[in-house]
């Protein structure tokens, strides 16, 4: 496999990743804004709060795939960097 | 902190489809347009603006990268190594945000939004980075529809990139855009990275500098779950129309909207504080 061909297959593989967390988390955003809207709040509050978390944990899960893809690919200075990238956002969810 | 009313829910609705469309058409995540719109017309803190407008741009950022895959556009290589900077740019900005008043805050925003109108307009006769040579460390190469080739280029003065990347970090959560109003015009500038690939890997990576601000507002309980709903689903739709209508424009109509829209917005920033 040429370089150019598996670079196209981690971009797929991350790709599948961002789609599902867009689908997700806007179907919660959508249904939970009409719950609050048309029920009472509770469902509709706890569904809001999921959809933003989903949508939150989406980039960091991608990060978190491309470790593991670029492991593979024994591209050890792409491992860094991702690794590198998840530790800076789990900094920033243990600050806040 | 307001109380998100159904009005103000559908407000906020709206808003966002204006953001997501004037976003798409100027090829930026939006947040520019949406944070003066909910902090000037609507009287929001701005903390809660940014929150809200970060997570608009967490969810452009993923659905425009969804897209993007598998298309090559995107240097993951460059990506990956910018986005360390850009994550702890990011964090770095939750820290400062909640020692600058808002007023200074208003003030950053309409100077950095009025530098980005000049450079606009400045650049409005310039043709793109012209890509050159083997691709190298950094370098990469992507499929050019209007040329009809695939281009190839190299990666120049890296730690400017990198420091570039560190600021659109700090300047993404303190002010709740997505950055790439840095980033591209210096890939592109001086970097040596052709426009559409500087675009798609500013995009790329923006998810992960807007999460890293969005979580410290949405920690500090600065997030108003429904008005972030409302704004990310109107994004949503104001991108998907923005699309269609994008084809129609010339470039240098969409550059002339942009300046003109950015110089609004410092000018009535600056009006408010």
């Amino acid at each position: 496999m040429t370089d150019r061909e598996d670079t196209r297959g981690i971009e797929r593989t991350l790709g599948r990743v961002l789609t599902a967390g867009t689908r997700v988390s806007t179907a919660c955003l959508a249904l939970g804004l009409l719950l609050t809207w048309f029920a009472t709040a509770g469902a509709g509050t706890l569904l809001l709060h999921a959809g933003i978390v989903v949508l939150m944990a989406t980039p960091a899960l991608r990060v978190a795939v491309s470790v593991g893809a670029f492991a593979r690919r024994r591209d050890w200075w792409l491992v860094l960097c991702a690794l590198l990238v998840l530790v800076l956002l789990i900094t920033g969810i243990l600050a806040a | 902190m307001p109380d998100p009313t159904p009005l103000l829910i559908l407000i906020t609705l709206g808003l966002g489809v204006v953001a997501g469309m004037l976003g798409t058409l100027l090829g930026l995540g939006g947040g520019v347009f949406l944070v003066p719109f909910l902090v000037l017309a609507l009287d929001i803190p701005f903390h809660t603006a940014a929150a809200i407008s970060l997570t608009t741009v967490i969810a452009t950022s993923t659905a425009v990268s969804a897209g993007a895959a598998g298309r090559q556009l995107i240097n993951l290589r460059l990506g990956m190594v910018l986005e360390v900077a850009t994550a702890a740019g990011g964090l770095t900005g939750g820290i400062t945000a909640y020692t600058l008043s808002p007023r200074s805050l208003q003030l950053l925003f309409a100077g950095v939004a009025a530098a980005i109108g000049m450079v606009t307009v400045a650049r409005l006769n310039r043709e793109p980075a012209v890509a050159e040579g083997s691709g190298g460390r950094f370098g990469a190469s992507y499929f050019d529809p209007p040329s009809g080739r695939v281009v190839t280029y190299r990666v120049k003065r890296l730690p400017l990139a990198i420091v570039a990347s560190v600021a659109a970090g700090n300047i993404s959560t303190l002010l709740g855009v997505g950055g790439g109003i840095v980033k591209v015009p210096v890939l592109n500038a001086w970097c040596g990275v052709p426009m559409r690939p500087a675009a798609a890997t500013s995009a790329f990576m923006i998810g992960v500098t807007a999460t890293a601000g969005a979580v410290i507002y949405y920690g500090r309980g600065d997030l108003i779950p429904e008005l972030a709903a409302a704004a990310v689903l109107g994004v949503h739709v104001g991108s998907a129309t923005g699309m269609r209508f994008g084809e129609r424009l010339g470039q240098r109509a969409l550059s002339l909207l942009m300046a003109l829209v950015l110089f609004t917005v410092a000018a009535l920033m600056l009006v408010r504080s």
